[in-house]
């Protein structure tokens, strides 16, 4: 820990080093569509960081990756590939949304905190089940969240079709949400909300829940060196358990910060992979709750860039998700080879001896 | 309810899960858990279509989806044994890419964003069994696409190659005990290679059975986590062949149980639709729960 600014420097080469190769191989492909990519990259920037109005976009769209990044982070850091977090988040949603119209009667500062605690908790308990089996009888978390995922999207779906619906709509939505259970909006017209200021605060309790806490030191442990807490006679279970609780939880808590700040109502498949897109926010972040917060803000901006982008060259919104998915894949790869670089030179050196 | 019809399109549903499933076997024993699978099925898929759109024949077409789904496995390969990346990251991130590559190069190709829907396609030629043709229920099992009845033939092939020949030999002892493969001088990168695009292979084939087989469309993401599907089919069978098999054929009855059960009773669409993901999870608990059972007997 004693090298502190030395590991911090090598961190932001990593990142860099990251970022350039990735952006490298999606400018390859943006080229391949017939478009220069370093004017839709310029069009990006300016889009997302290149006006105040720009940036508050940008923050607003990175709100939810903050949640879903620190989601995945939480069950990332237990060991545990929680790729799940988009139903926790879908379920969230349509929790938020109910207790949105449902409970009009009391007042915002009750109703808020209530919708967000609420989504919470069923996003966290959609979690438990492949964290249970997980556990019990060692079923492939992956397999599970996943397929659950399809389960919840399709599920929320069926309830604003057929139950908590608006009839007459094409597009499946749910009844709106009382005014008082409303984010207020900060940087009007931008729909940055205090939805931001909540995922701010959040950051800092994760990170301060695993710096400072035995939860956290557990759950670092747990992925650190499973057998040590094993044999350590700590209850790796009941820990494993937790963490993915807490997954759920924030995922639950990104959809419901969406409704509540943004679309006023549940909206049928209104999220365009959050869930899935956090696992590049954590992966750049290396699950650092306060990295989050910046690897969050890039994404945010290039999302946020990227419709502006579609307007004015007609690519498709695939430009982030390409990079992403470039990010996803390179992130763990990267590091080993850095690390087999650096294990070489110190082999030569001793060999020289 | 038609009892004929409903084995006809779980024969149908179950070809993709089938070649996927076992292409991930050769990962399984080669110890991979590879979740790619849906990924390079992805690839198939569009390549296959897109190929015998352009060129009319069919059979270029299924040549493409191998050699697409065979160049995500190489990439795959590189990533995980020449970068030493992590098997799930990689993995996750070569599908996030597939879908949004696949998406983008619609667009390019066709100008079409959510589906592509070609004209007068080129198809994969149906086999007609003579004698079933007219027999009530046994006709349920013939004029499928060649690819369906190429599924069980790859059930054969991948038996044969995983336990009777020197390869298999190989990539079963790299998975099960990689320091005593290297120790009797086998070069484990390369026969984790090897097993990674076989893999890629049969997934491709299962991607074009996908796209070419039954709808002769592509729409984004239209393996809709079948790859992971498939996976779950080797779970469930722990890796031996005749098993996964098994659990494939049953989760193709559930998918098309489903889509069967929104024709014939007025469930809500939806709700159909979570059946074949629950019955994956439910059965991957069961046989879970059973092992665990047996394993805490003896």
């Amino acid at each position: 820990m004693g090298t502190w600014p030395k590991s911090f420097l090598a961190e932001l080469v990593r990142v860099a080093l990251l970022l350039a190769i990735s952006l490298f191989i999606t400018g390859l492909i943006i080229s391949f569509t017939g478009e220069n990519p370093l004017e839709v990259f310029r069009t990006l920037v300016q889009a997302a960081i290149g006006s105040s109005l720009g940036v508050a976009e940008t923050l607003s769209a990175a709100t939810p990756l903050i949640f879903t990044g620190l989601a995945i982070a939480a069950a990332f850091r237990a060991g545990l590939f929680n790729v799940g977090v988009e139903g926790s988040l879908y379920l969230g949603a349509f929790s938020a949304a109910w207790v949105g119209f449902t409970l009009t009667h009391l007042p915002g500062w009750v109703l808020v905190p209530l919708a967000l605690l609420v989504a919470g908790l069923v996003g966290g308990v959609w979690a438990l089940g492949p964290a249970v089996v997980k556990v019990r009888y060692n079923v492939d978390e992956i397999v599970t969240t996943l397929m659950l995922n399809y389960v919840a999207i399709f599920f929320t779906t069926y309830l604003v079709t057929y139950i908590y619906g608006v009839p007459g709509l094409a597009n499946a939505m749910s009844f709106p949400i009382a005014p008082q259970a409303r984010l207020p909006r900060l940087f009007p017209p931008s729909q940055l909300n205090l939805g931001f200021i909540v995922a701010l605060f959040i950051a800092l309790i994760l990170w301060f829940l695993f710096r400072h806490t035995a939860l956290g030191y557990e759950i670092r442990m747990l992925g650190a060196n499973p057998l040590f807490v094993k044999w350590c006679g700590m209850p790796d279970r009941k820990i494993a358990i937790k963490a993915m609780f807490l997954s759920g939880f924030l995922g639950g808590m990104a959809g419901a910060v969406q409704i509540l700040g943004i679309h006023y109502r549940f909206i049928a498949n209104f999220s365009p992979g959050y869930g899935y897109t956090g696992i590049a926010v954590a992966l750049l972040a290396r699950n650092n709750p306060l990295g989050i917060l910046f690897s969050s803000f890039l994404l945010g901006a290039i999302y946020n860039g990227e419709s502006i982008v579609e307007l004015m060259t007609d690519i498709p919104m695939e430009i982030p998700r390409i990079f992403e998915g470039i990010i996803i894949a390179l992130t763990s790869a990267e590091l080993a080879v850095g690390f087999h670089l650096w294990r070489k030179k110190t082999r030569t050196r001793e060999g020289g001896r | 309810m038609n009892f004929g019809d409903l084995v006809g399109v779980t024969l149908r549903q179950a070809a993709p899960l089938m070649f996927a499933a076992y292409g991930g076997l050769f990962s399984y024993h080669v110890g991979i858990i590879n979740i790619a699978l849906e990924a390079e099925m992805l690839a198939g898929a569009f390549a296959g279509l897109v190929v015998t759109a352009w060129t009319g024949s069919v059979e270029l077409g299924l040549l493409g989806a191998v050699l697409a789904a065979a160049l995500l496995g190489a990439i795959f390969s590189l990533l995980t044994e020449g970068l030493q990346a992590n098997l799930v990251t990689a993995a996750l991130g070569l599908i996030t890419l597939t879908i949004a590559l696949t998406r983008l190069l619609m667009w390019v190709a066709t100008g079409s964003r959510g589906a592509f829907v070609p004209q007068e396609l080129a198809a994969l030629p149906s086999l007609w069994i003579p004698g079933l043709t007219s027999t009530p229920v046994l006709q349920a099992f013939s004029g499928h696409s060649i690819l369906v009845y190429g599924a069980w033939l790859a059930w054969i092939f991948t038996s044969i190659l995983l336990y009777h020949t020197p390869l298999g030999l190989r990539i079963r002892a790299v998975g099960e005990n990689p320091e005593a493969a290297r120790a009797v001088g086998l070069n484990i990168k390369s026969v984790r290679v090897v097993a990674q695009l076989l893999c890629a292979v049969l997934c491709g084939l299962g991607g074009a059975q996908l796209s070419l087989g039954d709808l002769r469309l592509f729409t984004s993401g239209m393996t809709a986590g079948k790859g992971f599907i498939a996976l779950a089919a080797i779970y469930f069978g722990r890796g031996r062949p005749a098993l996964t098999t098994l659990a494939c054929v049953l989760f193709g009855f559930f998918d098309g149980f489903q889509s069967r059960l929104q024709l014939w009773t007025d469930i809500p669409p939806q709700l159909a639709q979570t059946i074949p993901f629950l019955s994956v999870v439910v059965m991957l608990v069961l046989v879970s729960w059973q092992e665990a059972r047996r394993r805490a007997r003896t």
